[in-house]
């Protein structure tokens, strides 16, 4: 399966230094404007024409090279903007929610989890470990304890598999086989894909622990502060369906499979890349019949949009910075709904808590 | 809901000279107005139109002068109690203000100050603010260099300023390996090449120092992934060109913040990451370590590193620098969900979280004089939403780091001109009550001199006796006064968002 990558960026003026720290004196408002020219009369009365001139100096246009490349299979990851810088200016509107979104927790820093750490030190065979973990995945249904590893952008996971007390009515339980021990490759080949940022195939290390803005945003450019449609997944973007759906298929597909990596995830998948370029699926309808609900129906929808026959994308009821999936219930009941729903209830027709798919083991 | 404050005021038709609620410098989520802000706004509107009828000028006339000024702070002490040195006859009188804090008493050197590379900050296009039916316009140029000069310089009495750095990092070469210029180096919404240039500018045209600038590179902002470490080689050609080429001042660090993709923040006490920058700095000549400490919310996963007890052990080790905490690392700002949670302010104590630890690493360290505390936004937002928090701040800083190492900033023009910062610090005093429950002592003019500008001077090797007193008759200057006799004045309207319902 191929799908065409957006390629909506069009060429834009792109100005020189200082231009927009100045500001141009064609965009300012009223009151500015008047204020600056005033300041700009004052400084050329004065003899100092450099001043005033920087008001008008800098409206030069020029040309970002238009550039979307297909893929970035075995190619080098771009130096994208990284969450933090994002949050610099985001946190009015996505810093307060984003510590207690679903994606923001796909991997939780074990200091923000006292009391599972307190269980851990408390559990004997756990205990020798206890002091090294660093970050979970998981979190009620089973966790995984991950440590960092001495080389860039790896964790080393704990072949225990862990069911947290609930409550104060289940103590801490744990499974697999003691003495436990530091796993070095699992992470890396299995979880990292989804749970890092921006992982690089080839060494399968990532930049940055759970998934930062760049995971769904892209290679974020500035110029995005005057202009939102130059981040992928902005409101004010239209690109089709099947490229949206694909920046989520990118990790909600469990079953894909890299055809040059062998990983099961994306070789060097970037925002705007072609996924399946790289990321074989099985699409089939026994493939979809054969899948537990949730991922039926998240095959269906990938499918569907990849060949054009639905406009509706996993983000048409699925609000993911207010992490809310309210507005699916607004869709008037069809044949997809019984995926997931009784017909006559409407209730799940299975346990939020069960696995998902055996290769995530959650 | 939330608009711009300058937009509120003018709906209802009053401009505040102080916010009478936090404004949002976009690092918080503006909280509503309590009810005892409203009482407060609800006075200074009544005291304003009474007086401005009497005096025979316009309520916004009066509003924007010195007598509007005092009128806020005289309406606050009304509300929340005597918090601010201010008479009632100066709120009628222009003069008895002018005699009594006289234009130029202190010298103002604010080393907290941005603007924006042309970027407007983004969220005026958020959908959920066009939910509420607002058409706003990304104003980019609000938060321009060409109204940083006139915020900071013509609409305030500040002397001299330092441009202080926003997260982000340059990009030394492309993939030919040539070496990047100016805006090609990328390097955020305010990179260190910017600042520097804007310091020349400036200094240029005032014929004297009058701005002084940071450089935004940090220990893991160039990464060696094979070693996992930092690419010394490309790190250390990065500060070199900060220091030879842009000439900045001092390093700006946000240990919480990852623009160099490394996988982690640094802590400034490690001494794989930290201690060779200190090394390499001190060998180039420049000493002084400007790091954001505390509202550690900016931060997707990282927020902790905005924590400041890492700055004992590098402070101990390293006493020939200097290190300055920004925002005094009080950990939560007004307007964060936190701020009011009874885990952030202990009345009983005056101890607020991380703003505590900074203080008791000077109480287990007195020989330690190397760390300063900055002030800014902390002490504008507590000034305005909760003045004992406020006196706590200043009133331990000074008791624990002595006046002589609190440091003046106000993170403008995120909060417009930062001149009724200025006019707060000027009538703030801490309540008998506190001084006597706490052990505090009155800040007295000598303490608000030092915290001023006299302290950041030190520190940063300005010349009290020759640099500053060049400022008067230099050509900033003789811009203001013409600036001033060409009407212009100062505007209310501060750069930052509020409650559209308050």
């Amino acid at each position: 399966m191929r799908l065409t990558a957006g390629s909506g960026q069009k060429p834009r003026s792109f100005r020189t230094e200082f231009d927009g720290a100045l500001g141009s004196s064609r965009t300012l408002p009223g009151k500015t404007h008047a204020v600056i020219r005033t300041f700009s009369r004052q400084l050329k009365s004065l003899g100092l024409c450099a001043f005033s001139g920087i008001v008008s100096l800098f409206c030069h246009g020029a040309t970002l090279p238009e550039h979307v490349p297909a893929t970035h299979i075995n190619q080098d990851l771009p130096e994208y903007l990284t969450g933090d810088e994002c949050l610099f200016c985001h946190r009015k509107d996505i810093g307060h929610g984003w510590p207690v979104n679903a994606h923001q927790l796909t991997m939780r820093p074990i200091h923000a989890l006292p009391d599972i750490l307190a269980q851990i030190i408390e559990h004997p065979e756990l205990k020798p470990f206890a002091s090294q973990v660093r970050f979970v995945l998981g979190y009620k249904h089973e966790m995984r304890l991950l440590q960092k590893s001495n080389e860039y952008g790896k964790l080393l996971l704990l072949s225990a598999r862990i069911t947290p007390e609930t409550e104060g009515t289940q103590p801490l339980s744990v499974i697999g086989e003691a003495p436990f021990h530091w796993e070095d490759k699992t992470f890396a080949q299995q979880c990292a894909g989804c749970h890092t940022t921006a992982v690089d195939s080839r060494t399968q290390s990532f930049s940055a622990p759970g998934i930062d803005c760049y995971s769904c945003h892209g290679d974020v450019d500035l110029e995005h502060t005057n202009d939102p449609s130059l981040v992928y997944l902005s409101k004010t973007r239209e690109d089709k369906a099947g490229l949206i759906s694909q920046i989520c298929a990118q990790c909600h597909i469990r079953t894909g499979r890299s055809q040059t990596s062998g990983l099961p995830y994306a070789n060097n998948y970037v925002v705007g890349d072609d996924l399946f370029a790289d990321f074989e699926v099985d699409l089939s309808e026994t493939a979809l019949q054969d899948a537990p609900p949730r991922e039926r129906h998240i095959l269906q929808t990938i499918k569907r949009t990849s060949q054009g026959e639905q406009t509706e994308t996993c983000l048409s009821c699925h609000n993911i910075h207010r992490a809310s999936g309210r507005k699916h219930r607004r869709v008037p009941k069809n044949n997809d709904c019984y995926i997931c729903h009784h017909p006559e209830s409407m209730t799940l027709t299975y346990d939020r808590n069960q696995t998902h798919h055996a290769r995530c083991g959650y | 809901m939330w608009v711009p404050k300058w937009q509120r005021d003018r709906k209802l038709g009053f401009e505040s000279p102080v916010p009478t609620q936090p404004v949002s410098n976009e690092e918080f989520v503006p909280r509503p107005q309590s009810e005892k802000q409203k009482e407060w706004e609800f006075r200074i509107d009544q005291m304003a139109i009474a007086k401005s009828k009497s005096l025979g000028i316009s309520k916004r006339e009066f509003l924007k002068s010195s007598m509007g000024m005092a009128t806020a702070f005289y309406a606050s002490n009304m509300v929340f109690g005597p918090n601010w040195d201010v008479a009632e006859a100066e709120t009628f009188e222009a003069a008895a203000s002018e005699e009594k804090f006289p234009k130029g008493e202190y010298f103002v050197f604010d080393v907290q100050t941005h603007f924006t590379n042309g970027f407007a900050l983004g969220f005026r296009t958020a959908e959920f603010v066009k939910n509420m039916g607002f058409e706003l316009t990304d104003d980019e140029d609000e938060y321009s260099y060409p109204n940083f000069v006139k915020e900071l310089f013509f609409d305030s009495e500040t002397s001299l300023v330092v441009i202080s750095g926003v997260p982000g990092r340059e990009i030394n070469k492309d993939k030919a390996g040539q070496i990047l210029e100016g805006r090609d180096r990328r390097g955020g919404i305010l990179p260190s090449w910017l600042m520097s240039k804007a310091k020349g500018q400036l200094n240029k045209i005032a014929g004297g120092t009058r701005a002084l600038c940071q450089g935004n590179c940090a220990p893991n902002h160039y990464w060696d992934k094979a070693k996992n470490q930092p690419d010394f080689p490309a790190l250390f050609d990065q500060m070199e060109r900060e220091v030879k080429q842009y000439g900045i001042d001092s390093w700006k660090w946000y240990c919480h913040t990852d623009p160099g993709r490394s996988g982690d923040g640094f802590r400034m006490d490690d001494e794989k990451l930290a201690y060779p920058f200190y090394e390499k700095s001190k060998e180039l000549g420049l000493k002084v370590f400007s790091c954001h400490k505390g509202y550690a919310a900016q931060s997707r996963t990282l927020g902790h590193f905005a924590h400041p007890g890492d700055l004992e052990k590098a402070a101990l080790d390293h006493p020939d620098l200097t290190f300055i905490a920004y925002h005094s690392a009080m950990k939560h700002g007004p307007g964060e969900p936190e701020f009011e949670a009874p885990e952030f302010f202990d009345p009983e104590t005056g101890d607020f979280a991380w703003h505590a630890e900074l203080m008791n690493i000077k109480k287990r360290n007195p020989g330690i004089d190397n760390i300063y505390c900055e002030i800014g936004s902390a002490f504008g937002t507590t000034a305005i939403v909760h003045p004992v928090m406020c006196q706590h701040l200043i009133g331990k800083n000074i008791q624990t780091y002595g006046a002589d190492h609190v440091i003046w900033g106000t993170d403008c023009l995120w909060w417009g001109s930062p001149q009724w910062v200025i006019d707060a610090m000027k009538r703030f005093q801490i309540s008998d009550e506190l001084c006597e429950k706490f052990g505090y002592q009155k800040v007295t003019k000598e303490d608000k001199a030092k915290i001023f500008g006299l302290n950041a001077a030190r520190v940063y090797g300005v010349d009290a006796n020759l640099d500053i007193k060049a400022f008067p008759g230099d050509t900033l200057s003789q811009l203001k006064t013409a600036y001033h006799e060409q009407g212009g004045e100062r505007d209310n309207a501060a750069y930052g968002w509020v409650r559209a319902e308050a």
